[in-house]
């Protein structure tokens, strides 16, 4: 075994999310009405609540004005607030220049310039020191936004107001933002870490704060074995979604503040399908995709509508009968709605008029209900009628559904970055293969091959999707998205190879590779003595100045990274 | 709520449509610079002329640095991190470039055909490049399309692998089909005339110029065959046709994707070849002309 270096196999919490968390502290939170009354036998022994509590918790102190959570930020973490008090700025939240986004750390020419001239003769060299100590993962020094900081506080405050004359509070905001406080006891933030959504809101320290910051996996291993944590879970993801969908959704735009809250008050929340979609979908590869015959119904062509529906989450593919089949005419995500057509033809002419389209979850899908009478009451009275009905899809010629059909049934509509190649116009040359190993120390992040339709092919390249199902399942948080763009990355430090997220991936789109020191030697698990191995995929380039390589290495145009909706939105907006 | 033309947008025509129009924008602005360059050259060169000086000095170097620019584009493959424009761009650049060194050549040259024996070297180093850089610019165009008819799409490094895999399902059937139904016609033929065929890539000419000429051999071989054969074999001769249709797909990306990637081959040592010959050139004219 010469020609191999031993390493310990990575294990969870070998980079636990705050090195510093000491037994007392974990005790405190243990003692704590929300953690005393969970039932730690109902965990196992791998791992155990204090484990969870332990690795995959931290407490962050918080100074009056210090921005916790940014409307719009990707987290993968959610917030219990143990002492001090905080605010949430409700919609249409700060605007964006006080959110002082700080840009992603990109590497400049010269640095990648560098790597790629002295990168190693072996594949996925990796130095396996940093892996050992896991170092790399500490608290650091965490350099946070400020509201005492922003440029133009009399913007903010009103004028006239120092935000910094008392520094044990801030001020309040001017009148023109809606607030609200989140006391201690609050827990927020597990919509957008659980769902995997951005953050709906801005949350800011009003007062100096105590806050424990739980990783989305111990928040979901703790929601699974407790039932109270679910239920409060459950009733918060309700509450905030349903608010913050109904006051920003376009068609209740006109709706005053009263009559908003009389539909929220009548609206049903309501999910179809499974979270976990790409168990069931991996599972069918090589097989029969799903139909819209065997997709969870949401609302059958030729049933009565009760309400309007409100696509909050997931995808929805909405067909019509054709022959012995079902044809898709489109797809729904989040912010269209589906009945509009009939509910508005229904409340015009007083008659009952059933659903012209069907409308199935793909894997799932979140939606609120709105029921008819608080429509014909409150929201038609002032809608202007839609140029276009759903149903006028089924018009176009059965020919150009392919697509679509294809696109739907094999959930490509799931990526914002696809890569989709003409091979009308790829050579073959792989200079974007090329172009990637260069720009990742010569190792490729994916392959040019993957399913192809007519002239399209779909290359097995990470699509970092609105729906990132590889997420899911990871038990360090090593998978994550970018905090601006939500690119879904991985980082290598504190990825243990268990194969997780490659096997959730419904496209096959991450790899595991074993993992070699400089010298070109293999690491080995000292027990098993099997290679030691790294989920990788492609990263968007996320760390360079100049975007994906693979696009701009492309000499014929030949591959695109697409987000397939706006395509679509695009090429409508050309055609018109 | 989504626009209901979706159909047109799922063909991308429109997209496709636009991004045609930036192309054209893009080819159109590197041809007008390239037109000014070579007006400007023309120009200085007359000027020269009518100065007494040597018109020749000024394409000369015109040509050289034109031939040093087109020679960048490898460079610049390399360094994409640098930002310099996307390949595609210098991809048309390179196009329009090439296309007025032609012109600039004759100019410098005054003739197809030089006369010093060193000159003629560069000249056929120079036609080489050229002819090579049109023939590669035409096969870029049609073969893609080609390669995107046929059905399935498979790495060139995996094609043999590929072909292994068929040629072993392909006998696997040959030995069951003996086995199973005690007749040994179908492991003859194969023996004496399939075999040929799933050994390694056939009909590579055939499959460049588009001539159909395996799946002919496909089908008479077969034909061939069938009448000799009980109703058990000959379903198994049906297996064997699927791979063999499956085989000559794979052959066929063999022999496109192979005259994709080896034109290169040519085109760029003879460009390498004539960046060198230039500089000496260069060296040479400057040192006698002193």
């Amino acid at each position: 075994m010469s020609d191999a270096q031993l390493m310990e196999r990575p294990k969870r919490w070998d980079a636990p999310f705050d090195r510093e968390m000491s037994d007392a502290v974990v005790d405190e939170l243990l003692g704590r009405p929300e953690f005393a009354s969970i039932d730690a036998s109902r965990f196992p022994a791998a791992a155990p609540l204090r484990g969870i509590v332990q690795n995959d918790c931290r407490i962050s102190i918080y100074a009056p004005g210090d921005i916790v959570v940014r409307e719009g930020d990707y987290g993968n973490s959610a917030f219990l607030v143990l002492s001090g008090e905080l605010r949430v700025v409700l919609p249409p939240g700060l605007p964006r220049q006080v959110l002082g986004r700080a840009p992603e750390k990109k590497r400049n020419a010269f640095s990648v310039l560098r790597d790629m001239l002295t990168h190693s003769q072996f594949p996925e060299v990796r130095d396996t020191s940093l892996h050992r100590s896991a170092s790399g993962l500490g608290r650091g020094t965490e350099t946070r936004d400020s509201l005492l900081r922003v440029g133009d506080p009399a913007g903010l405050f009103g004028p006239g107001v120092n935000p910094a004359a008392d520094p044990s509070r801030i001020p309040p905001l001017a009148g023109a933002f809606k607030t609200g406080t989140l006391p201690a006891g609050t827990l927020f933030g597990e919509i957008a870490a659980l769902g995997r959504v951005q953050r709906s809101a801005t949350i800011y320290a009003e007062s100096e704060c105590r806050v424990l910051e739980m990783r989305w996996q111990a928040l979901r291993d703790i929601k699974n074995r407790d039932d109270t944590w679910r239920d409060r879970i459950e009733k918060g993801y309700r509450q905030n979604q349903l608010s913050t969908h109904l006051a920003e959704h376009p068609l209740l735009s006109g709706i005053d503040a009263a009559s908003l809250q009389m539909i929220a008050d009548r609206t049903l929340f309501e999910t179809y399908g499974s979270f976990e979609w790409n168990v069931g979908f991996k599972s069918s590869k090589g097989g029969e995709h799903p139909t819209a015959e065997s997709e969870p119904a949401v609302a059958k062509e030729g049933d009565y509508p009760d309400g309007l529906l409100l696509v909050i989450g997931g995808f929805g593919r909405v067909s019509s009968g054709l022959g012995h089949g079902a044809r898709t005419l489109t797809y729904l995500r989040e912010g269209d709605h589906f009945g509009l057509d009939e509910l508005l033809e229904a409340w015009k002419s007083g008659e009952d008029c059933a659903y012209e389209t069907s409308l199935t979850a793909l894997g799932y899908l979140h939606v609120l209900r709105i029921p008819f009478s608080v429509l014909a009451d409150l929201v038609f009275p002032k809608l202007t009628r839609p140029k276009k009905r759903l149903i006028d899809a089924a018009a176009r010629p059965i020919a150009d559904d392919a697509f679509l059909e294809w696109a739907v049934e094999r959930r490509f509509i799931n990526g914002t970055k696809t890569m989709v190649i003409d091979l009308e116009k790829c050579t073959r040359c792989d200079d974007c293969v090329r172009a990637c190993a260069d720009t990742h120390g010569g190792n490729p992040k994916f392959i040019r091959h993957g399913p192809k339709l007519g002239n399209l092919m779909v290359a097995n390249a990470c699509m970092h999707c609105v729906d990132p199902v590889c997420m899911i399942g990871c038990p360090t948080g090593a998978i994550s998205r970018t905090t601006e763009g939500g690119m879904v990355v991985i980082n290598d430090i504190s990825c243990i190879g268990c194969g997780t997220c490659a096997n959730s991936c419904p496209y096959d789109n991450i790899r595991l590779v074993p993992i070699r020191e400089k010298n070109g030697q293999q690491v080995l698990d000292p027990v098993s003595r099997e290679a030691i191995v790294k989920a990788t995929k492609c990263d968007l380039c996320s760390s360079l100045p100049s975007g994906p390589a693979c696009e701009r290495a492309c000499p014929h145009d030949a591959l695109k990274r697409v987000d397939i909706q706006s395509l679509i939105r695009r090429a409508a907006q050309l055609e018109a | 709520m989504r626009d209901l033309k979706i159909f047109a947008a799922i063909r991308f025509n429109a997209v496709k449509r636009a991004e045609l129009r930036r192309t054209w924008r893009m080819l159109g602005l590197f041809w007008l610079c390239a037109l000014l360059l070579w007006a400007v050259v023309t120009g200085l060169a007359w000027y020269a002329e009518r100065s007494l000086g040597n018109a020749s000095i000024v394409t000369g170097y015109a040509l050289f640095a034109v031939i040093l620019s087109l020679a960048f584009l490898k460079v610049r493959k390399r360094l994409l991190v640098l930002p310099l424009g996307t390949v595609r761009e210098w991809m048309l650049g390179h196009i329009v470039l090439g296309t007025v060194s032609v012109p600039l050549y004759f100019q410098h040259t005054q003739s197809l055909w030089p006369s010093g024996h060193y000159e003629q070297v560069i000249a056929v180093a120079f036609f080489a490049v050229t002819l090579s850089g049109v023939a590669g610019y035409a096969l870029q165009r049609l073969l893609p399309r080609r390669l995107a008819d046929i059905e399935g799409e498979v790495i060139y490094e995996r094609i043999p692998s590929e072909i292994a895999q068929v040629r072993s399902e392909v006998e696997a059937l040959v030995l069951k089909a003996v086995k199973e139904l005690g007749s040994d016609t179908l492991g003859r033929y194969y023996a004496e005339s399939l075999e040929w065929f799933f050994r390694k890539p056939r009909f590579i000419f055939g499959h460049i110029v588009g001539s159909g000429r395996s799946a002919s051999w496909i089908r008479r071989r077969i034909t061939a065959l069938r009448r000799y054969l009980s109703e058990g074999e000959r379903a198994y001769l049906s297996q064997i046709e699927a791979l063999a249709l499956r085989k000559s797909q794979l052959d066929a990306h063999y022999a496109l994707q192979s005259v994709l990637k080896f034109w290169l081959f040519f085109h760029v040592p003879a460009a390498t070849l004539l960046v060198l010959l230039g500089s000496w050139h260069l060296l040479v004219v400057n040192i006698y002309a002193r």
